[in-house]
């Protein structure tokens, strides 16, 4: 370039006016120095085109294109433009053929690919897609080799997509509606036809080989793994040898991944159409697969049932569900038997015809869950083993990899802490169904602290109950004492409330009434249930499961059912808009009016129903079905809530709708996909059942959500409840109902304090945590003990009366002595009520590291960074001994009986009157120490690591901490687990036994300072550098787990 | 953590003016194992800006050393950065792709280009290193936005330069860049 300063200097005068004014400016010197003005010009073309460029860099990214070495240089009568696409063992480029004069797209085998096999393959594909014509595949318009400095490239020039999206990116980013989507994939099933006619199955359809351009067309390309059929309809292998796999993992079919590829035909096309169907309606896949192995793959997808597509995006539509999951049969034979089969249903759906797709559905369903369900009950019922049931419904065949048996799960400990891993990585990357997985993997004995606090990340849960299927409505009687549910299958179930104090259900039994179920309503004082349906009818059952019969039998579908208490009456909604009364004791109706409104949801209030009706909501009167008032919610809602005076309406589109006492409705935030049922819990708070699985807690005065409950894998359908106003009960699409108690606390709790923390410490009976804060360096102020009560979260006591950072708390056996220690050598004892400082003692000269009192709490022992080991009697702080420990600075101590164990810059030592050192070689600069039992201690290192010491000095084991200062180590209750805090800010859970790692519990912010067990071995909470106590509990954990 | 790091792996030498030794050493080391670690796990659908990166090192090593402000350490951590990503791209060679995830089609190839490419990144270390001989500046500005994530107004109190300054000149070295990058020639 020309003149550099002066070309930048130009270009930062003009970068920023106007095109006229930079023209203006540039027009003078264009005559007189032309040079100059045309790289000022090139460089505001640039500026022009490269907004987003340098935006901050991400790292870790996973794809990014390669630029390869062919661009710009001609291949047979093609001029190689840029690089568009990267296939597995292919590049595509753009080029621009010389005669006719067009853009194509240009397919090369990618240098370094040339084995044989592959570059015969590559041929085939060129030679299929030569043979077929239709416009729903890309065209292939010449196949020849180009001779490379490489050796010889195959390469085929096909039809150019301008303006190509993958199927899935163009229903996205156009936001199509999902009738156009399965219209666009309707013509795709075509295509696939086409190929099938000549004899190809794809193999490898997935959204990204079905390219939607700027024509508005879907194309299929990518042929590449394409198969062959020969004239008796089996396939000849070609090219591919048995086991090899090909294809994406995550789009391919059962059989695909069994590697079995005799079995592969047109109908793995067509499980491949039904899950770009499901993706496309649903807006995900139904299986998660982070595992990249092909067998863990293949065991979840055989064993786990997708929910509905459209239960998990838009409005119901049970036609379209039918065909989509009939396309995903596991067995080939449960399929639509073509892609033209399956576009024939398609197209019915759509039309609001029948679909052949719903019976064997449906019977496909009854069949396989008859045998399911029987196995799994007992075990989902029995506290303890709940989630365990649900993971094992949910993944039929556990994972194969660990020992290649599909067994129960094996005791080894290797293994365990391998599940562990496991779900720890799936928890940090969102799967939770794998999580799940793993820990239901964990035998019962072998799970400790780490498994309960994942089980209670991932499921917040009291109680799950298991049903095999997926569950529509759930209602409790008015006693609270009853619970019912009716699922997918046609089921109607029914529980009653455990006695005690503590809420929970069982005596589960079931009713099968070979309906498709979508209403569900209660008779308390009658003990009976009722429940309706697709086949038009009312079964109503006893509260015990006896008594089966049916009665209003009527013209249409019933939407929605509802009991007037007062009148002793069922309420009977149905699809053609009637509205009708039932007398259930004799099987009479005493009432019926045509409302033309499709009533869903009814509930009865006093003398009027309240029910969802498009648009909107409306009241009715019970007695003769006349509107006394209407709402509307445009939305076209699945549930109208009433509390007090206002109205909520809800539905798939995200928001609740609030309708004031003036008419005017307002919106709340957008939550997750959106909403389908709605429960008051008292004047304050409502339950809302989101569909992307959680329940959500929203204060109605604000419209903000106080509590989030997370458990459910799949959308929530149905809430009851509040049982004592505390506890709730959901059911869901995951095929389980699960009990909540809203007043459970948080599993992570942080408390804020003023400044930084340097000790923590539980009172005995785990009720109070004591801390201890100040400054890291000089200034005078915060420096604080503090109380807090652990159930409230707030402080109770709290005394400045230090002069200087506190950096030792410690409590007395009884409870009843609080010791602490601060920087300028002071060691205050006071009532652990109130922290009044009974006596005050200048203890050391330049500091206090660690205050422990004795075993029996008489005494008490300090250590300091004056190296010496000082102890003193509790009751008047007078002195008993002062020994120079001989190892320099001392950072922590522990009694032993009647002599004191401190650990220092240089080893380890035991006192009584005197001193001996512990000649540990691997126990230099200790920071942390705790006992692990009679004969061994714990110790963490300025270097980062910990280990088991015993009394002779021996190092039993000895584990890196990842390279950071230990801060503090702390031993569970049970003894099996050490907490360890670090420099690096983190909480770590290693296994007592071996010192391994466990678990990485949390972080501070910054450097964390102290860590302990709760004495229930529930709770650890952390204290450090960033001001806060952090809790993290493990609510179902116990401190008997270990014994 | 990352692999350990001896003395002499640390790149002393391009620590920015005014930033010891022992602050640098620390600071490099820091994010060079956060950066590792990162990599390592390889979560594809997770990347993580390098910004976040250098707020995590800032919160771990920033009391440590005599920073004079945070934006002085933000200065180091940049260059920082930079170094480890080349670094680790040079070695690394190719990028590796993701199983079972198939690539789109891009529209424009340009822009994506410039993103953590394995080829690219080198080649915007050294066209970075081509404007610094030409406008010290403009690629100190780059370096600051591009590698540790740095607002404009962040840029302007480190290098002591007027806002608008900042701007404009940084308008200037991404286009430069970009012609650059796309016609090496230049």
């Amino acid at each position: 370039m020309s003149g550099g300063d002066d070309v930048d200097g130009l270009f930062l005068e003009l970068v920023e006016l106007s095109p006229d004014e930079r023209e203006a400016a540039l027009a003078a010197r264009r005559a007189e120095q032309p040079a100059l003005v045309a790289e000022v010009e090139a460089l505001l073309d640039a500026d022009a085109v490269a907004e987003g460029f340098l935006e901050p860099v991400d790292v870790g990214l996973a794809d990014a294109p390669v630029r390869t070495w062919l661009e710009g240089r001609t291949v047979g009568q093609y001029r190689i433009e840029r690089v568009i696409g990267l296939g597995g063992m292919s590049t595509v480029y753009l080029a621009w053929q010389r005669a006719p004069r067009r853009q194509v797209a240009l397919k090369l085998l990618r240098a370094g690919f040339d084995a044989d096999a592959l570059r015969r393959r590559f041929v085939q594909e060129a030679e299929i897609l030569g043979q077929l014509r239709h416009p729903g595949i890309a065209e292939v318009y010449e196949a020849a080799t180009y001779d490379s400095e490489l050796g010889p490239l195959p390469y085929f020039a096909m039809e150019l997509i301008p303006g190509a999206r993958s199927i899935t990116a163009w229903a996205e980013q156009d936001r199509i509606d999902r009738d156009e989507r399965v219209r666009m994939m309707v013509a795709v099933c075509r295509a696939v036809q086409h190929a099938h006619d000549h004899g190809v199955v794809h193999r490898d359809l997935k959204p990204s080989n079905i390219l939607v351009g700027d024509d508005g067309r879907a194309k299929l390309i990518d042929f590449g793994v394409a198969r062959l059929l020969d004239a008796s309809g089996r396939g000849a292998t070609v090219g591919t040898r048995v086991g090899e796999l090909v294809g994406t993992l995550q789009y391919m079919s059962p059989e695909q991944l069994d590697g079995d590829n005799r079995r592969v035909d047109a109908r793995t096309d067509v499980y491949a159409l039904g899950l770009v169907l499901y993706e496309l309606v649903a807006g995900r896949l139904p299986y998660a697969v982070p595992e990249a192995t092909a067998a863990l793959v293949a065991a979840r997808v055989r064993a786990f049932d997708p929910p509905a597509p459209t239960a998990l995006r838009g409005p119901r539509a049970r036609a379209l569900d039918a065909v989509v999951l009939t396309a995903l049969a596991k067995d080939p034979a449960a399929r639509h038997a073509t892609a033209a089969a399956l576009a024939d249903e398609l197209e019915r759906a759509l039309r609001g015809e029948g679909v052949q797709s719903i019976r064997s559905q449906r019977a496909r369903n009854l069949r396989r869950l008859a045998s399911r369900s029987q196995r799994l009950l007992p075990a989902a019922l029995a506290t303890g083993g709940l989630v365990a049931a649900a993971a094992a419904w949910r993944l039929r065949v556990r994972d194969d990899s660990d020992h290649g048996s599909a067994s129960a799960p094996s005791p080894s400990a290797g293994e365990y802490l391998h599940h562990i891993a496991r779900a720890e990585r799936a928890v940090a990357s969102g799967d939770l169904a794998q999580a799940k997985q793993a820990l239901g993997a964990c035998a019962p004995a072998q799970r400790r602290w780490e498994w309960h606090r994942m089980l209670a990340q991932l499921d917040g849960s009291a109680q799950v109950m298991a049903l095999g299927s997926a569950v529509r409505r759930i209602a409790l009687d008015r006693t609270h004492t009853r619970l019912f549910a009716i699922t997918e299958d046609g089921r109607v179930h029914g529980w009653r409330r455990r006695s005690g104090d503590e809420v929970g259900f069982d005596a589960q039994w079931r009713v099968d009434t070979g309906d498709d179920l979508g209403a569900l309503a209660i008779d308390t004082a009658g003990a009976r249930v009722f429940a309706g349906g697709d086949q038009r009818v009312v079964h109503a059952v006893g509260f015990d499961g006896d008594g089966e019969r049916t009665m209003a039998q009527g013209a249409s579908t019933i939407f929605g059912l509802a009991y007037a208490d007062a009148r002793a009456e069922l309420v009977v909604t149905r699809q053609d808009g009637s509205l009708e009364r039932w007398d259930p004791e004799r099987g009479t109706r005493s009432f019926a009016v045509d409302t033309g409104l499709r009533l869903g949801a009814p509930v009865v209030q006093g003398e009027t129903v309240l029910a969802v009706a498009s648009p909107g909501a409306v009241r009715l009167a019970l007695d003769d079905g006349h509107v006394l008032r209407s709402w509307s919610d445009p939305q076209g809602p699945e549930v109208a809530l009433s509390v007090g005076d206002a109205l909520y309406t809800a539905g798939w589109q995200r928001h609740v709708l609030a309708h004031e006492r003036d008419g005017d409705a307002r919106r709340w935030p957008e939550q997750g996909d959106g909403i389908v049922d709605l429960v008051a819990i008292d004047d304050v708070r409502i339950a809302a059942a989101g569909r992307d699985g959680r329940v959500t807690i929203w204060d109605r005065g604000d419209a903000s959500i106080v509590r989030t409950l997370v458990g459910h894998d799949f959308a929530v359908e149905a809430l009851a409840g509040p049982i004592d106003a505390r506890w709730l009960v959901s059911g869901s699409a995951d095929g389980t109902l699960r009990l909540w108690d809203l007043e459970a606390p948080d599993i992570d709790r942080v408390w804020p304090v003023d400044d930084k923390i340097h000790a923590l410490a539980f009172t005995p009976d785990g009720r109070g945590l004591v801390v201890g804060a100040g400054p890291h360096w000089g200034r005078d102020e915060n420096d604080a003990v503090m109380v807090f009560d652990t159930l409230r979260g707030d402080i109770v006591a709290r005394s400045d009366d230090h002069r200087a950072t506190v950096d030792a708390v410690a409590i007395s056996p009884d409870g009843r002595t609080i010791a602490t220690a601060a920087r300028d050598g002071e060691i205050a004892l006071r009532d652990a009520d109130g922290l009044a400082a009974r006596v005050r003692i200048a203890a050391h000269v330049d500091g206090v590291t660690a205050v422990v009192f004795s075993p029996h709490g008489d005494r008490l022992a300090s250590v300091a960074p004056d190296g010496v080991v000082a102890t003193w009697r509790v009751d008047d702080g007078s002195a008993i001994s002062r020994t120079d420990a001989g190892i320099g600075p001392l950072t922590d101590a522990r009694w032993d009986d009647a002599h004191v164990v401190a650990v220092g810059k240089r080893g380890m030592v035991r006192c009584d009157a005197a001193c001996t050192a512990t000649s540990a070689p691997d126990a230099s600069e200790v920071t942390a120490l705790a006992r692990l039992d009679d004969d061994t201690w714990v110790i963490g290192t300025q270097t980062g690591s910990i280990a088991a010491i015993d009394r002779d000095g021996r190092t039993r084991w000895q584990a890196s901490a990842f390279g950071r200062t230990v801060t503090d180590v702390a031993v569970a209750p049970g003894g099996d687990r050490i907490a360890v805090a670090s420099l690096d800010a983190k909480i770590r859970l290693h296994d007592s036994a071996t010192g391994e790692l466990v678990l990485t519990v949390g972080a501070h912010d910054t450097r964390a300072t102290t860590v302990a067990f709760s004495p229930d071995g529930r709770t650890i909470a952390s204290g450090g550098f960033d001001r806060r106590v952090r809790l993290w509990h493990a609510p179902t954990a116990s401190a008997d787990d270990a014994r | 953590m990352g692999p350990e790091l001896d003395d002499a792996a640390v790149p002393v030498d391009r620590a920015p003016p005014g930033v010891a030794t022992a602050a640098w050493s620390s600071l490099y080391a820091e994010l060079h194992g956060l950066a590792h670690a990162l990599m390592r796990r390889e979560r594809d659908d997770h990347t993580l800006q390098a910004t976040a990166l250098v707020n995590e090192a800032w919160l771990r090593v920033g009391d440590e050393a005599s920073w004079t402000s945070r934006g002085e350490f933000l200065a180091a951590a940049a260059r920082a950065m930079r170094c480890i990503l080349v670094d680790h791209a040079r070695t690394r060679g190719r990028i590796k792709r993701n199983e079972g995830r198939a690539t789109e089609p891009l529209d424009d190839l340009a822009i994506a280009d410039a993103y953590g490419e394995a080829v690219d990144l080198l080649a915007l270390d050294a066209a970075l290193d081509r404007l610094a001989r030409r406008n010290e500046l403009a690629a100190r500005i780059v370096e600051l936005r591009f590698f540790a994530g740095m607002a404009h107004d962040e840029i302007a109190a480190v290098c002591h330069t007027p806002l608008r300054t900042v701007e404009r000149t940084f308008r200037l070295a991404r286009a430069t860049l970009f012609r650059y990058l796309r016609e090496p020639s230049t």
